[in-house]
């Protein structure tokens, strides 16, 4: 299952790429996480919550980024297991600098395998899809709120 | 671990199960009832259909703690004064089961059925055992075998025998 | 409480009890909820089996770590598919060389081949400790491209399903007969088309179920399960286990349903024995039915390239085609379905010219196994459907064209091109029979009105046809090495010293009542009541008899099983007539053997079965001489088989039960969904022993036919993943589903078998043809044409939306 999109943030590529990177931050705005652990700066655990259907259960996921640009590009990799299922994930990201603002252009990649897949059939498309703009969007307005709340503080000092 | 208390065909059980324990499985493998089936995972099939409190419900979607304080009736508790039930005689006699797989969740679902509906149609019929899945008959015969025990106005629902005694 | 309870039944006297609609003796226990079935039994120790299964369809395995499952709690032992295997060797295969190397051993070592496979086995003192332990358990992967089509899995190139044989297509064949090329080119009319067999299955009630004891100081495993055919299946078990077939003893009691899957859970039996043998403990596996739908067995799925040759007034001159299949992953039964074909090729119709080029690819799905009518409804599938057509291009009516093409009854027996010998039957008559029963011009005014209300409505007509039992000399045409011919069933009688009589068989049977039918046997035989005959329940390997044979499968009861049990009884009846003779000082003759006594025709008095069986086993000085006490029979009934003509051709059944059949579909044109609004069947068993129970058959062939042709559809996405895992995808029709049926029959005896009967119970798949050909007649006025045998809504309404676009 492919999904890409873009968004656009007010500040440099330097300043955004430092979030998009850091495994506490994303791990914070997966959705329906109950836990996340952060391991180093490239590696982090994160338990997430499954509903489709009848299917109730964790997941628990490996996340590692793969490939670390600064500040263009990067790759991040998910390998989820639980609910008798595997879950791939692949998020790559690209930075490109507008001067004032920045645009970032995501493309991500999931692949479900075993009882999720087989149970909630039809259902996991708009499941996948519906999760993973949840994440973007909530990326997105995280960095923004720490960029003008950083900005703010910087105005008044 | 909890506590419950209910009861079972006529008879007061007494148990500890853990909270997660389906009804099905408590009914099954702590009472030794092996009458109700296991065909799903789903609650499709209804194999596993006992009454519970006097409506037919599917043990697989119940936990084992929701039985306590409620009657349960299993289809080892439908005939009566050693003699089958119209509803037991009727799938007999009109060759309504093969594997019989299905058959103990189809006759409690059909025991609802004319309970709440004593003169259905075929139609109704159809729509009353449409929970219960069965792979052998078509269903044909279990519908003839339903529809002859309404129109001979025989059905007595076993609740209302086992209150009486 | 129920030992108590009492079937009521009607008194008869003097009737034949072969033929009569006698309700089943098996019925009691059912109704009152005392079937007992492999998930009934209770055994002090049992331990409980959970499978882990591969999320993926195609991956390596790279490690798997089970340090966290074995801390769950109540966990007994985790084993990996490499553990397993140390203790076997692969199942045996039917496949010549060098395919035969294709390894199978039920679980998967280093790679996974279907999602779902099975890579280790999880034993824990509860069956929720079990799945615990399973979610534990961590695999590494490493996913692969897997092949999702028999076409895509034929290309050059395509990733290997096994790696250690040169390509997928495992099994390849052409069979030729007639001249086909010169009747194609000659003919009036050539219809041709592709057409999809859907995967679908028959998805008994009750999962798999096995429960294995290793008895130690005996060196026996003691084996519970529903599988349909121990006796058949021992050989292949005992090979992978690697010791000899002996120490296996085997029960199937009641089984919840089979039709042919439950011949295919024999792999699981091999696990839990080596999980049994290595824990010291009885185990017990209950399969989900996720677990069933996504790794049991499924029925075939083919893509087929037809043509038929006709003449102008209708005359069916030449059959071509070439036929894909997608066997999935494991070839364990396989290719019998796509061979299938040759056990009536030609159906109920005249043509000679035939040319079938078979191709059997291996694909990272579930394997493909038997299903009821294992192979044989595919090829009425593609005769009929190109039949339909070719009527439709040549505007003859869809009846006459039929009525043109059939084999005779005056021809019978008749051999048709593949070899196959038809043992009798009133084609035409069967088909009429059903167009009157049903008011065939009622059912197109009906038909008429339904189209005039804006509906999409069509009437659709088909023949079926039946062959069994399975002669096994055709796995000869499959692999020459093959060294098979017949086949055979064991039955015995046996009347105690006190009288009681008791039967068995070797068919261990799924809710097919031959405890009913073999009491209705021995009954007649011996001059008794069914009631006084005890037909041994289920099968137990040191009980029952058997040969290798033995099961029921192939629709082969009544030829086989009934055969061995009336042989058996008629044996025991001959020496109780000997020994009355002896002891009446009357000729055999003279005897007669009826209401539980041996009476004398010429007034010489009488003796009671009682007093026989006291003299036969208590006052043995009082025996004729060359007598041996006792009263019992064990018979091997071998079904008269022959060796194949030659390398393509050979009587590969003993009879070939029809049936005709017509419905009337309605398709509401907004949404793609079919129904069924009548639909009737008339079908020739030949002499039925139980009519009763023979309709119910039908009933049931109706079930899962229609089932099949408007609801069930295994489906797979890009990934292998199986999409219809549950029943909430997997539309298993309920009671408002389905109509009622309007059935029928004629009695035509068969010429070959003792009683007269035909093998029947599987169906040739007449209801699930005759939709597709009534949806052919329903889209006729858009002008659009189907080409599946799965009435898929969306498809349907895709293309009713396309053809009024035009």
């Amino acid at each position: 299952m492919d999904i890409e999109g873009s968004f656009v943030l007010q500040g440099s590529p330097e300043r955004v790429y430092g979030y998009l990177v850091d495994p506490g931050f994303i791990g914070d705005h997966l959705a329906d996480v109950e836990n996340v652990e952060v391991i180093d700066n490239d590696n982090f655990n994160v338990r997430a919550k499954v509903g489709i259907g009848f299917m109730k259960g964790k997941v628990d996921f490996k996340f590692h980024f793969d490939e670390k640009v600064a500040p263009k590009s990067g790759k991040l990799v998910g390998n989820g297991t639980g609910l008798g299922s595997k879950v791939d994930v692949t998020i790559l990201f690209t930075l490109a600098d507008g001067g004032e603002s920045t645009t970032i252009g995501w493309k991500s990649h999931a692949s479900l395998s075993g009882k999720i897949a087989s149970i909630a059939g039809g259902a996991l498309q708009s499941v996948v899809k519906k999760n993973t703009q949840r994440f973007i969007e909530s990326i997105k307005q995280g960095i923004d709120a720490e960029l003008s709340a950083a900005g703010a503080a910087a105005g008044r000092s | 671990m909890s506590r419950i208390q209910a009861i079972v065909n006529g008879r007061k059980v007494e148990a500890d199960v853990e909270p997660r324990k389906l009804l099905i499985d408590f009914i099954r493998e702590d009472l030794g009832l092996t009458g109700p089936h296991i065909g799903c995972d789903t609650s499709n099939c209804g194999a596993c259909t006992v009454l519970y409190n006097g409506r037919a419900i599917k043990s697989c979607t119940m936990f084992a703690v929701q039985a306590d304080g409620a009657e349960i009736l299993t289809i080892e508790g439908v005939s009566t004064d050693g003699k089958l039930h119209p509803l037991q005689q009727a799938f007999h006699e009109n060759h309504a089961l093969q594997c019989g797989y299905c058959t103990p969740g189809m006759i409690m679902s059909s025991i609802d059925l004319l309970t709440r509906n004593p003169n259905p149609t075929e139609e109704e019929i159809r729509l009353g055992i449409s929970g219960n899945l069965c792979r052998c008959t078509g269903y044909h015969n279990i519908v003839k075998a339903i529809s002859s025990v309404a129109k001979s106005h025989i059905f007595v629902s076993p609740l209302k025998k086992a209150k009486e005694e | 409480m129920t030992e108590s309870v009492t079937l009521h039944r009607e008194e008869t006297k003097n009737v034949k009890w072969v033929g009569s609609r006698y309700p089943r003796k098996e019925d009691l226990r059912f109704v009152t909820g005392n079937g007992m079935y492999a998930s009934d039994i209770r055994i002090p120790g049992l331990a409980h089996v959970a499978i882990a299964r591969s999320p993926y369809a195609s991956a390596k395995i790279k490690g798997i770590d089970k340090s966290k499952a074995l801390e769950v709690p109540g966990v007994v032992a985790v084993f990996t598919g490499e553990e397993i295997v140390a203790e076997l060797d692969p199942l045996p295969n039917l496949l010549p060389s060098p395919y035969d190397k294709v390894k199978d051993y039920g679980i998967a070592v280093d790679r996974v081949r279907y999602a779902g496979e099975p890579i280790a086995v999880v034993v824990a003192e509860s069956n929720y400790a079990a799945w615990d332990a399973v979610e534990q358990l961590e695999v590494d992967y490493e996913p692969l491209s897997p092949v999702l089509t028999a076409k895509s899995g034929c290309e050059k190139g395509a990733p290997l399903v096994h790696e250690n044989v040169p390509t997928n297509v495992v099994w390849q064949r052409k069979f030729t007969y007639g001249d086909v090329d010169e009747v194609f080119k000659t003919a009036d009319l050539v219809v041709s088309k592709k057409f999809k067999w859907h995967r679908f299955t028959s998805a008994p009630l009750e999962p798999n179920v096995v429960v294995v004891d290793y008895d130690k100081r005996h060196v026996i495993f003691n084996i519970w399960s529903n599988n349909q055919r121990p006796a058949f299946n021992q050989a292949a078990i005992a090979k992978a286990l690697r010791i000899d077939a002996n120490r296996l003893h085997f029960i199937s009691p009641d089984i919840g349903g089979g039709f042919g899957i439950k011949n295919e859970n024999y792999p699981y039996i091999i696990l839990l024995a080596v999980a049994a043998r290595r824990i010291g403990r009885p185990v017990r596996w209950i399969e989900t039915r996720t677990e069933h739908m996504v790794a049991s067995a499924h029925g075939s799925e083919i893509n087929y390239e037809g043509e038929m040759a006709f003449s102008r007034d209708g005359k069916i001159l030449g059959l071509r085609a070439k036929a894909y299949h997608d066997e999935g992953a494991y070839m364990r039964r396989e290719p019998i379905a796509a061979f299938n074909f040759i056990r009536h090729a030609t159906l109920t119709y005249t043509f000679r010219n035939l040319e079938m080029d078979i191709y059997a690819v291996v694909t990272n799905k579930c394997p493909v196994g038997p299903n009821r009518s294992y192979g044989k409804m595919q090829q009425g599938f593609l005769v009929e459907r190109l039949l339909e057509l070719g009527a439709k291009k040549l505007g003859i009516d869809p009846i006459e064209i039929r009525l043109r093409n059939f084999v005779s009854s005056e021809q019978m027996p008749y051999e048709t091109p593949t070899g196959a010998i038809l043992d009798g039957g009133d084609y035409s008559r069967a088909l009429k029979k059903v167009l009157e029963n049903m008011d065939y011009a009622a059912l197109v005014k009906e038909r008429d009105r339904l189209r005039s209300e804006g509906k999409l409505a069509g009437v659709g007509i088909s023949m079926g046809m039946d062959a069994c039992p399975i002669n096994f000399s055709s796995n000869r045409l499959i692999n020459p090495k093959s060294t098979a011919s017949g086949e055979s069933e064991a039955a015995w009688v046996k009347i105690d010293e006190d009288g009681n009589i008791s039967a068995a068989v070797g068919t261990s049977p799924q809710g097919h009542g031959h405890e009913t039918v073999v009491s209705q046997i021995v009954a007649d035989v011996l001059g008794v009541h069914p009631e006084q005959v005890y037909a041994l329940p289920g099968f137990d390997s040191w009980t029952h008899p058997s040969t290798p044979h033995s099961g029921t499968y192939a629709s082969r009861f009544a030829i086989a099983g009934a055969s061995a049990v009336n042989e058996a009884a008629r044996r025991v009846r001959g020496k109780v007539l000997r020994i009355a003779a002896f002891a009446l000082k009357e000729d055999v003759e003279n005897l007669e053997l009826a209401d539980g006594s041996v009476v004398s025709t010429k007034g010489k008095g009488k003796v009671p079965l009682k007093e026989v069986a006291r003299l036969a086993w208590r006052d043995l000085a009082n025996l004729p001489e060359d007598e041996e006490p006792g009263l019992y029979s064990n018979v091997i009934y071998k079904t008269p088989f022959k060796l194949p003509i030659d390398s393509q051709r050979g009587n590969f059944s003993l009879t070939y039960s029809y049936s005709a059949c017509v419905v009337l579909l309605e398709i509401d044109p907004g949404t793609g969904v079919s129904r069924v609004k009548r639909v009737g069947i008339v079908e020739d068993a030949g002499n039925q022993i139980n009519p009763l129970i023979v309709e119910g058959q039908v009933h049931g062939q109706m079930g899962h036919q229609l089932g099949a042709a408007l609801y069930e559809d295994l489906v797979y996405d890009e990934a292998g993943q199986l999409l219809t895992a549950t029943f909430k995808d997997y539309l298993a029709p309920t009671a408002s589903d389905l109509p009622s049926y309007e059935t029928g029959s004629i009695v035509v005896p068969s010429l070959f078998t003792p009683l007269g009967t035909r093998g029947t119970g599987e169906g040739g798949g007449a209801p699930l043809i005759a939709c597709a050909n009534a949806m052919d007649d329903a889209l006729l006025p858009l002008g659009v044409e189907y080409d599946s045998s799965y009435l898929s809504p969306i498809k349907i309404r895709e293309l009713v939306k396309s053809a009024s676009g035009k």
